[in-house]
């Protein structure tokens, strides 16, 4: 799923992922590392804030524990929104006045079944939304 | 008599002691951010720098005593939050030049792993550690003090994070890991099966991520269905499940490896039922199982001192020109 997102992606493109806890944001963007070559593990980066790939140019963003927009600056997130990184952000509503305004917007949800999850996928860079179960 | 000043400021605590040559500690201050953090159910980046520089000097001052010259400097550079980190170094550096001693820079995983010298408990090399908190949960094999090899780690979550999260979800506050502990006492922790996730996988890796998912689909199901369990069953549950797999991997890691010994540190080292499996088991495998004091199991400046001593005698130096690694990886040398 994350594999045929990945080809509408472009250096310089940032992602903002949003889902409850548990919801697997972590793990769509194993997929686009995945999907970008990467063969080691993504980790959470909830403890760090920003963790980077820098191989593959992918910068991982948790916003989990930030109180406000102005936090995502602090922990230095201007050095990868300089188009030189894909920025695949987590809890992307809490600091969304601090992202570009082209960002894709990933959506997950639970579905009804223990593993099924409904993915939204939106953004300026689209000429549609993307709806996907799985 | 060498003194050794050590600096801790990675994440949330600021953290300064004062060890002697032997690496017995002579002062161990740490001011906790918890309350700061407390209502964000988690660490705030910058609330936590900010707190450090108003704190780092007076916490380094009580380590000295307001007096006591150190011989030598030692000081965290990763992994952690970079600008709590920036605090640490900066007035590591500072001390460095102003008293003209020599720096040492340490990693803060490594420095978890040989926390049990600070209390005269390190065990010969080599030896299997165990770095279980917050941010890190790794299984680390230690040749020798400067040539360390990762064996295991988490492919998601650490463990503490996978507690901090559950807690958050379940409203019981922060951090997770205590209170969860706690409340696991009066549970049982057999009332529901949460998965045993990589427990039978032959490598000594952990994961955490699918753990909390399904207790928060427990818990989510149980309200629709109107039949909540006792929040004590479900934390002690949620606690068996995850502990099952650290305790049963930590000691298979050490009969593979052949090691007579298991160091245990980090933040969730303090959980006690953790500290009771791990030393059942290693007994009955006949493995010696150490485990430091609470103070040292968390973040403190004592084991920053004490690997910095250990690393200095080893001739290693940092330069003034000092920078930070806020994803710096056990074993790889801090330039």
């Amino acid at each position: 799923m994350a594999k045929s997102f990945c080809r509408l992606l472009e250096v310089g493109d940032v992602i903002g992922i949003e889902g409850e806890l548990g919801s697997g944001k972590t793990v769509f963007v194993k997929g686009i590392a995945l999907a970008l070559g990467y063969d080691g593990s993504v980790l959470s980066p909830t403890f760090t804030i920003i963790r980077c790939y820098p191989d593959i140019s992918l910068c991982h963003v948790d916003a989990f524990r930030l109180s406000c927009p102005a936090d995502l600056l602090s922990v230095g997130i201007e050095e990868f929104l300089d188009g030189e990184w894909i920025c695949a952000i987590e809890w992307a509503e809490k600091v969304s006045d601090v992202l570009p305004d082209d960002f894709f917007s990933v959506r997950i949800g639970f579905g009804k079944n223990e593993n099924e999850r409904n993915i939204f996928i939106g953004g300026k860079k689209l000429n549609r939304n993307i709806v996907i179960n799985s | 008599m060498m003194l050794v000043l050590g600096i801790e400021t990675s994440c949330d605590e600021c953290s300064a002691s004062l060890v002697d040559e032997n690496a017995r500690v002579i002062t161990n201050i740490v001011s906790s951010q918890v309350k700061l953090h407390e209502k964000y159910g988690g660490i705030v980046p910058e609330i936590a720098a900010r707190a450090h520089v108003e704190t780092v000097i007076p916490v380094i001052s009580s380590a000295l005593c307001d007096g006591y010259m150190p011989d030598l400097v030692s000081v965290t550079a990763g992994p952690g939050l970079v600008g709590s980190l920036l605090v640490g170094v900066s007035a590591a550096k500072a001390l460095a030049w102003g008293f003209g001693i020599p720096l040492v820079a340490v990693n803060h995983v490594e420095a978890h792993a040989i926390s049990p010298v600070c209390e005269g408990n390190l065990p010969d090399f080599p030896y299997l550690a165990l770095v279980i908190s917050g941010g890190h949960t790794e299984l680390l094999f230690f040749h020798s003090v400067d040539e360390i090899e990762i064996i295991g780690q988490t492919v998601d979550d650490a463990a503490g994070e996978a507690y901090d999260k559950v807690a958050k979800f379940l409203g019981l506050g922060y951090p997770g890991g205590p209170i969860i502990d706690k409340l696991s006492e009066q549970g049982d922790s057999a009332a529901i099966d949460f998965p045993r996730a990589m427990m039978s996988s032959l490598d000594y890796n952990f994961s955490f991520s699918g753990l909390k998912t399904a207790v928060i689909r427990y818990v989510e199901r149980s309200k629709m269905e109107g039949d909540m369990p006792r929040v004590e069953d479900i934390v002690s549950s949620f606690q068996a499940a995850a502990l099952e797999v650290v305790v049963s991997k930590t000691v298979r890691a050490a009969l593979k490896t052949g090691v007579r010994a298991v160091v245990a540190g980090g933040g969730v080292a303090c959980n006690r039922t953790l500290r009771r499996m791990l030393l059942s088991q290693c007994e009955r495998n006949g493995i010696e199982m150490i485990v430091s004091s609470p103070q040292y199991c968390t973040d403190n400046g004592a084991m920053v001192a004490a690997l910095g001593l250990m690393r200095y005698e080893k001739g290693y130096r940092s330069g003034l020109d000092l920078d930070v690694y806020p994803s710096l990886r056990v074993g790889k040398k801090i330039e």
